[in-house]
């Protein structure tokens, strides 16, 4: 069998190119240009698998650039962590390209859609293929600017504008602090390569591993939207639904997970590093699961159970279950990306968001909602499907880290999971149309061949890590961590189970039969949590007050104190001098004009001056580069 | 025997005349001209570094620093017509179209 | 007497390589000045003109440094189009006689100052580093020049070209007046 990894990311990149060179010429060809090359990817990822597994690895590298007599290499890591990738990236993206040609069959930059996921294929393929630092960067930044050109890809809209800037803006910050957390490394270390991380983590300088370690995990809060950084994922969906399945919920997201599972040998040796991902894994996971519980927005709501369940993988990360998170990414890339595209599905029958005004549309729709149930119950964790599995898996570990806070929060998250799905499910599916005029239909088969296809996966993804399977997924992807010893595996099962029940049954019997559960006067004794939770913790309106505000504030003020303040003062100077001039006699009046002059003269000469570092003159601005250089070089020579 | 030393003495000076005139010059045109200068001064530091080490790749770089002014001469001159076409004027100052 | 002190001075036996230096030296000191005049010179055309010089006596500098190919591409290329193309966008973009010929310098002091203190680091700088003679021989052959660029150096000569081609193209197009268009 071929065993060609390099040649992975490749095909997407060859996409990209005929895509946005010959778009226009290519019309609808152009997806299947993109398609053909992502399915060459998926082959060959499974070739690459399937030789890995027997035993022969290849790799190569190539030097790209000198540091300090010893060249970075640029090459290609395969090991089990990137095949997992691989395959989830390679496999997903080609089923929503498959999709996508239904979904966007209308839109009028059509190629230019293709041309951007060929792009992100290929970014994303490479970013799991990175054997260093350096290259996961160039390549973690270039999914991220794919992502702002597919969220932002109906700019008409300016909310779809506006939330292409929010994402791209917000993992900025989180982006440099792993740039700095990345020249922290090569900087003790003097190696960019993962394969030497279990030295690096050697390194006796613990403080400064420790802060590099949760300088790159900022990276990953920003990418995966963990708390508080979450805030552009939500907004991120008013990008086209393939976008937010592919993107939003199975692989980019995740791609913090992967960092974090990457450096994992840094992180597992400073456990202060490990307690933060833990804890902002945690928080994560439960603040979005309350919030699910409220929103109205289809897409929304899968959004936050997106934040929610990267907290899950982020968290068992963070509790030393490196097995169970990267498990928990590899179904949840699966699942959630059924749950987006048969959200898409729903909206491309119904042409709405709000689940408020579906219903009952399950006669209509029938693959799409039997598909979207499977993925309901994966996710909400009922046995045997993908979920179930993983979610086992991720409360085990928990359990055995002795944290028993994180795993009471994970425990009362997954209630809250299986609750919201199923409130979604419910609402939108059963029950009677909520709108007159609902005209729903099944969407075309090229939409819901895919829908049965990761239905299939949804199901059995899950056994590869089941006992049922000795659990094969354990031994293949594993950090050292032997079997967890003291924890009652089989008790947590069973509540993990009773979880997912309990959270079906609530919803349920509120939303199918009817029952008020909760009396009519503890509902308006906690309406202000749910005001609460609507309005997200108040989390954008306190970036706004906090920084965007302030920051916006103070450029008005700098602007004003310009244009009033020093105005005002020959202003007033002015009237005072009118004022003076009425009551005085003309020696007065010249000698307070020449005053007045004198304030303006002053005012003028200041300004002037300051005026003159804003000059729009680019060789005014050369000038003060020169300045610069002059001086860096006299320190050097001095030195 | 003529000194090195000289010669990038001299290229420096070239340098810091070339940089002079880029930052001083208010005609486009002589903006150009200062940064072939500069360039000028650039390729005789190459040239003087292949003589001193008996090495071929100064004089190679040379030729390439040659090729790459000559394209970003040509477009330069493009760019300076096409807008004194337009503004009817080569001072870089008064070329603020997108300026505030 | 006089015919005596002429023979006599015709007599004196001035060695070769003295001569050949004073010459370096007033090329160097030529060109500095010609280099000057561009960046001063009042007229556009004028400057154009002290570019020429400079431009020769750079190539002169290259003939002292034994690389007499990078000479002659000085003077093919430079000065044979580069220059061509500057004194024709001086004459299409004004009259010779016209006020925009005129150029007037700006920020002269500040950077007169900055760009004489980034000159006096430099020559520090170059004087400290305390650079001997150059290897013996040292020319390069022509042909072993040429065998580089098809070997080596092959990626960036066609690189190059691709650039040049590219710029030729981007010039028409920028410069193209379109129909109607005025």
């Amino acid at each position: 069998m071929m065993n060609y990894p390099y040649l992975i990311p490749l095909f997407p990149l060859m996409a990209f190119a005929a895509n946005i060179l010959f778009g226009k010429k290519l019309g609808k060809k152009s997806a299947l240009v993109s398609i053909a090359a992502s399915t060459a990817s998926a082959a060959l990822s499974i070739s690459a698998f399937v030789n890995f597994l027997r035993g022969s690895v290849a790799s190569v590298s190539f030097a790209w650039l000198n540091v300090n007599g010893a060249p970075v290499m640029f090459g290609i890591l395969v090991d089990q962590l990137s095949l997992m990738m691989l395959l989830v990236v390679s496999v997903i993206g080609t089923l929503i390209q498959v999709y996508s040609t239904g979904y966007m069959s209308d839109d009028k930059r059509f190629s230019r859609f293709f041309a951007y996921m060929s792009l992100f294929m290929f970014s994303m393929l490479s970013l799991v293929l990175s054997n260093n630092f350096m290259m996961i960067y160039i390549f973690w930044e270039l999914v991220g600017v794919c992502s702002y050109f597919l969220i932002s890809f109906w700019f008409e809209k300016d909310s779809a504008a506006n939330a292409g800037k929010k994402a791209f803006i917000t993992t900025r910050i989180g982006d440099v602090g792993l740039f700095i957390g990345l020249a922290m490394i090569f900087w003790l270390s003097g190696s960019p390569y993962f394969s030497d991380l279990p030295a690096i983590a050697q390194n006796p300088d613990r403080v400064l591993l420790t802060a590099a370690a949760i300088l790159i995990f900022c990276g990953a809060v920003g990418k995966s939207a963990q708390f508080p950084l979450h805030v552009w994922l939500p907004d991120a969906m008013e990008g086209p639904t393939p976008v937010s399945a592919l993107i939003h919920a199975a692989t980019m997201v995740a791609a913090g997970v992967y960092l974090v599972a990457r450096c994992y040998p840094l992180f597992a040796a400073c456990p202060a590093a490990l307690v933060v991902v833990a804890y902002i894994g945690i928080v994560t996971a439960f603040m979005a699961g309350t919030i699910a519980l409220v929103v109205n927005d289809i897409k929304r709501i899968l959004a936050y159970s997106t934040i929610s369940q990267l907290g899950y993988m982020i968290a068992a990360l963070g509790c030393g279950g490196y097995t169970a998170g990267t498990f928990h990414l590899m179904t949840h890339a699966f699942f959630k990306a059924l749950l987006f595209l048969g959200a898409g599905s729903v909206i491309h029958g119904v042409h709405t968001q709000d689940i408020r005004q579906m219903g009952g549309i399950f006669s209509k729709m029938k693959i799409t909602a039997a598909t979207f149930i499977i993925a309901s119950l994966a996710i909400a964790g009922v046995p045997p499907l993908a979920g179930f599995w993983s979610k086992d898996e991720i409360l085990v570990s928990m359990f055995a880290s002795g944290n028993y806070v994180i795993f009471g929060l994970a425990y009362l998250t997954s209630i809250f999971t299986a609750f919201y799905m199923f409130r979604l499910c419910f609402i939108v599916f059963f029950g009677r149309p909520r709108k007159a005029d609902l005209h729903a239909h099944e969407s075309p088969a090229v939409m819901t061949v895919p829908l049965m296809v990761l239905a299939f996966f949804s199901i059995f993804i899950g056994l590869v890590g089941s006992p049922l399977m000795h659990n094969w997924f354990g031994h293949f992807v594993t950090f050292g961590e032997g079997h967890h010893g003291g924890a009652p595996a089989g008790l947590i099962m069973g509540a993990s189970v009773a979880a997912g029940v309990i959270g079906i049954a609530i919803a349920f019997a509120l939303y199918i039969l009817k029952w008020q559960l909760v009396p009519q006067a503890v509902r308006i004794r906690f309406t202000w949590l749910h005001t609460l939770l609507i309005n997200k913790y108040y989390m954008d309106e306190i970036y706004l007050s906090a920084i965007i505000r302030p920051i916006a504030l103070l450029s008005k003020y700098s602007f004003r104190f310009d244009k009033n303040l020093i105005d005002g003062v020959v202003n007033w100077t002015g009237l005072f001098s009118l004022f003076l001039s009425e009551v005085k006699n003309s020696f007065d009046k010249h000698v307070v004009d020449g005053l007045v002059n004198g304030a303006a003269k002053l005012v003028d000469l200041c300004s002037g001056h300051a005026r003159r570092l804003q000059t729009g003159l680019i060789q005014n601005y050369m000038l003060f580069i020169i300045a610069g250089l002059v001086i860096i070089l006299f320190v050097n020579l001095i030195r | 025997m003529i000194s090195i030393t000289h010669v990038m003495l001299f290229s420096a000076l070239i340098f810091a005349i070339g940089l002079y005139g880029a930052l001083t010059r208010r005609n486009a045109i002589g903006i150009l001209m200062s940064i072939e200068l500069i360039l000028n001064a650039a390729n005789i530091n190459l040239v003087a570094m292949a003589r001193l080490w008996g090495d071929k790749s100064g004089i190679l770089f040379a030729v390439f620093v040659i090729g790459t002014a000559a394209a970003a001469t040509i477009v330069g001159l493009a760019i300076l017509i096409a807008v004194y076409r337009n503004a009817k004027t080569v001072y870089a100052d008064r070329i603020n179209l997108l300026r505030w | 007497m006089i015919a005596n002190l002429v023979k006599q001075i015709l007599d004196l036996k001035i060695p070769e390589w003295f001569i050949s230096l004073s010459v370096f030296y007033f090329i160097l000191a030529a060109t500095a000045i010609a280099a000057l005049m561009v960046v001063t010179l009042k007229n556009v055309f004028h400057s154009a003109v002290a570019l020429a010089v400079t431009l020769i006596g750079v190539a002169a500098v290259y003939l002292y440094l034994n690389s007499e190919f990078l000479a002659i591409m000085q003077i093919l290329l430079y000065v044979g189009a580069i220059l061509t193309l500057i004194i024709f966008a001086v004459m299409l973009t004004a009259k010779l006689s016209d006020r925009n010929i005129m150029q007037a310098n700006e920020q002269k002091l500040a950077s007169f100052l900055l760009t004489g203190a980034l000159f006096a680091i430099l020559a520090i700088a170059i004087v400290k580093m305390k650079i001997g003679e150059p290897a013996a021989g040292g020319t390069v052959a022509l042909n072993e020049l040429g065998r580089s660029f098809f070997t080596d150096y092959v990626l960036p000569f066609e690189f190059i070209s691709l650039v040049l081609l590219a710029a030729l193209i981007g010039a028409v197009a920028l410069a193209f007046r379109e129909k109607g268009d005025e």
